[in-house]
Parts: C-alpha cells; sequence; structure tokens
C-alpha cells in the first residue's frame, strides 16, 4: 500500500473545507512541486495535518496559510507558513516539549496537551527527517520539515 | 504596580507555561525559573521576588523544604504551591509550611490565573500597609532588606579574601574583576543551566562603569586590565611556591586557578628572566573564584 504525494489534495479539501467552518477570512494556497511515492503517508498526513491545524489556530482575522510540498533530490521538503500571531523568541526553544502549550480551553480553563508539536517531531525524526521552526514577530511563522524520500 | 515572580518546576515546559501566563495577563516579571530545588533558597533570598510558583517535588530539595527554609531565613514574599500530588496529607504539609494556594496539576488555566491575580492583590495590599507603617513607625525598616545583603556581604568579604591571598587588592584591574565575578554569579543565579559568555559579561560591565556611549572603547582596555591582574596575581603565587612549595596560598590557588603547567613556566620565568612567562586563562581562573566563593 502506499500513495503519491501529489494525492495530498486530501488534505487540502479537507482543510479547506474545516476553514469554512472556523473563520472563512483565512486563506489558504497550497503548492507542490514535483512528486514522490509514499509508503507511510499516514504519518505524513499525521505531521501536515497537526501543522496546518496549528496555523489556522495561529489566525486571527484576515491571515494566509501557505503549505509547499517540495521534492529536491533525494528530500521531501515541506513547509507550512502562517502570518498569524507569531511564537515569541523566548519560547521557541520549548515548543517541541512534550507538555510545553500556550493554548487552554476559554470556557474550562483546562490546558491543551502539548503533545501536537512533540508527536510531530518524533514523527518526523523516525522517518530520519529535521524539522525547523521560525518565527518573526509580527510577520510570520514557519515550519520546515525535510524527509529523506527513500525513508517515506 | 509591577509584581516579581520566581518558578520553581524540575519540567521547564510548565516553568515556560506560567511565565507566558504571567506575561500575558500583565501580572509581572518573571525574574528566574528554576528547575531543581538545589541552591532554589539562596535565589529566593538574592531575588527576594513577591511571589513564587513551586512544585511540591522537585529534585534535591522538595517544595515544602524549600518554603520552610525561606521563610526561616526572613523571606517575606508569596508561595503558591502548583503539583500533581493528591496526597491530602502532603498538601496539608504544604500549607502548613506557609503556602498561601495549593493548584492542582494538570493546571486549570482559569484557576492559575485568578489564583495570581488574587495574590497578586494581596501582595500590593500588603505593600501599601508596609508603606504607611513605615511613614508612622520609621524604625520598622524591614528585616529582608538586611538579610539580602548579608549574602551579598558575604560574597564580597570572601572575594575580598581570595585577592588579598593572591596579591592583587587596589588594582583597577582587580575592581573591575570582582565586578564581572559578580555578574557571573548573578547570572548563573538567574539561569543555572545557561553558560556564560565572557565577552558579554565583560561589555556589560563597561556598560554599567562607562555608559552606553563609551562602553565598547573601554570595554578593551578593561579585558587587558583584568588579564594583567590576573597575570599580577600568577606571579604572586609562583613566587610563593617559588619559596616553599608547600606554602599555603600556593597549595590553595595554584592548581584551582591556573592551569599547573603554566605555573610551573611562572616559576622557570621568576628564576630565570630570559625564559618566557606562564599564560593565564582567565575563564580557568575566574571559574576556580566561582567555586571558592559560592562554596
Amino acid at each position: 500500500m502506499y500513495g503519491y504525494f501529489r494525492n495530498f489534495s486530501i488534505i487540502s479539501n479537507n482543510t479547506k473545507r474545516q476553514i469554512e467552518e472556523i473563520n472563512p477570512n483565512i486563506y489558504i494556497e497550497f503548492n507542490l512541486v514535483g512528486n514522490c511515492s509514499v509508503k507511510r503517508y499516514y504519518d505524513v498526513f499525521a505531521i501536515l495535518n497537526n501543522l496546518i491545524i496549528n496555523a489556522i489556530e495561529a489566525c486571527n482575522d484576515v491571515n494566509i496559510i501557505n503549505v509547499k510540498g517540495q521534492v529536491l533530490e533525494n528530500l521531501l521538503i515541506v513547509t507550512v507558513l502562517d502570518n498569524g500571531i507569531c511564537i515569541e523568541e523566548d519560547v521557541l526553544p520549548y515548543i517541541f516539549n512534550v507538555g510545553f502549550s500556550t493554548k487552554f480551553n476559554e470556557d474550562t480553563g483546562a490546558m491543551s496537551t502539548g503533545i501536537g508539536l512533540c508527536h510531530v517531531k518524533n514523527l518526523t525524526e523516525d522517518l530520519g527527517g529535521t524539522i525547523a521552526a521560525e518565527s518573526e514577530i509580527n510577520k510570520c511563522t514557519k515550519f520546515t520539515i525535510s524527509i529523506p524520500i527513500s525513508k517515506l | 504596580m509591577e509584581a516579581t515572580f520566581m518558578i520553581i518546576d524540575d519540567d521547564i515546559a510548565i516553568g515556560k507555561i506560567l511565565e507566558q501566563t504571567i506575561k500575558k495577563n500583565q501580572f509581572g516579571r518573571v525574574l528566574s525559573i528554576l528547575t531543581t530545588g538545589k541552591n532554589a533558597k539562596d535565589t529566593i533570598i538574592k531575588l527576594n521576588p513577591d511571589i513564587i510558583l513551586i512544585d511540591l517535588l522537585l529534585p534535591e530539595v522538595d517544595g515544602i523544604e524549600i518554603v520552610k527554609r525561606a521563610m526561616d531565613s526572613g523571606y517575606q514574599g508569596k508561595f503558591i504551591m502548583i503539583s500533581q500530588v493528591e496526597e491530602q496529607e502532603m498538601i496539608s504539609n504544604a500549607y502548613k509550611s506557609g503556602i498561601l494556594f495549593y493548584i492542582n496539576k494538570p493546571i486549570n488555566m482559569i484557576e492559575t490565573i485568578s489564583v495570581i491575580s488574587n495574590v497578586k492583590k494581596q501582595v500590593e495590599l500588603e505593600q501599601s500597609i508596609s508603606v504607611i507603617k513605615n511613614i508612622i513607625f520609621p524604625e520598622t525598616i524591614q528585616k529582608t532588606e538586611e538579610v539580602k545583603k548579608e549574602v551579598q556581604q558575604s560574597i564580597s568579604e570572601k572575594l575580598l579574601q581570595i585577592f588579598s591571598d593572591i596579591d592583587i587588592v587596589g588594582t583597577s584591574g582587580a575592581d573591575e574583576l570582582k565586578l564581572v565575578i559578580l555578574r557571573i554569579i548573578d547570572k548563573k543565579e538567574m539561569h543555572p543551566s545557561k553558560p556564560y559568555q565572557l565577552k558579554e559579561i565583560y561589555m556589560e560591565v563597561a556598560k554599567e562603569l562607562y555608559g552606553n556611549m563609551l562602553a565598547t572603547i573601554n570595554c578593551k582596555s578593561m579585558e587587558q586590565r583584568i588579564r594583567r591582574t590576573i597575570g599580577k596575581s600568577m606571579n604572586a603565587v609562583a613566587n610563593l611556591g617559588l619559596e616553599n612549595l608547600n606554602n599555603n596560598i600556593y597549595m590553595k590557588y595554584s592548581s584551582s586557578l591556573f592551569e599547573i603547567k603554566q605555573i610551573k613556566q611562572e616559576m622557570e620565568h621568576l628564576k630565570d628572566l630570559s625564559v618566557e612567562q606562564g599564560k593565564i586563562n582567565t575563564k580557568k581562573f575566574i571559574e576556580g573564584i566561582l567555586v571558592k566563593v559560592l562554596n
């Protein structure tokens, strides 16, 4: 069983539907260059979904999310970029820690589990890849994932 | 009023969440986040924050013990305990030790925010009352100030003793060296796990001494003066060793502040001035002094 990275349009259709429900002011664009076969599509799916949902939650009003997939030599490089609320510099080193979160339920006060990004990092590293996060205050936040195609 | 905070939790993720909460709600400034109970009491006394958020279960020294020790040493701020312990007895022990509130983990944000906010109100109230008290009864000047000074004084005294042992008292480099060392101690207390950059410390001290405008120019020459001072101390220690290898001061400082090979070299130089001098290692020298001062 394997799929092709291009077939991930499932994700784009899915998230577009979600955005319509949550906040139609968010504009999301998908951009795929190149193609490769993906056996562990479930993991890639989970990684992308987590990052995109984070991006949606970071957006407040008229914001843009850009998801880009690129096959460069032997790497699949995926970036998820948003221009919503940024991650502050002193928090950035801790975002992949288990249990770290900035989110909580406004009604009940319950903290988010702080598992999402930790899970994304574990999955990426399990695929032999790397993940990096950058954030520029008042500009954008960018997550970059590179995974060797051979491991996909 | 801006309140000051300190957070003690072995899970840095929790520490950061609490710091963010304090920042976002504009409760005040977080002076330090510690991840172990070791030295926590000393840091509390030194920084004297208004409010401390503390975990119960901590490596080295547990939360209740820290609360007791800090209060015994004259700390008068407020403790909020945040922990996962559900055993009623431990929670009541925590209250008996002097905490103001106990918050259960996993954290409930609404609970945490309102507890911090209420404790902050209490701090503000007490501070206003103390201001009024000080006007009416000026002789009751707070004891905490004295305790804080005592810790700093003992470090200064130890430094002076070391400087007099290695014969650099009174040189201009020695005074600057002292400021550099005190600043490093401050840094280590605020961020125990973060390594310090000597260059940055020099720059900060230079700014303190010469102001922002002239700091860069003076920083280099200050570094030179400090190096010369350390060189002078090496010379003094080597001189003592030359006379008698069992000299107390030689034995105490030769290997802790200098590289032993270099101090031997300096002794050769003293015997025969045509031989090259021993080289100093500023970082090793400062680390050596830190070990002596902080223990």
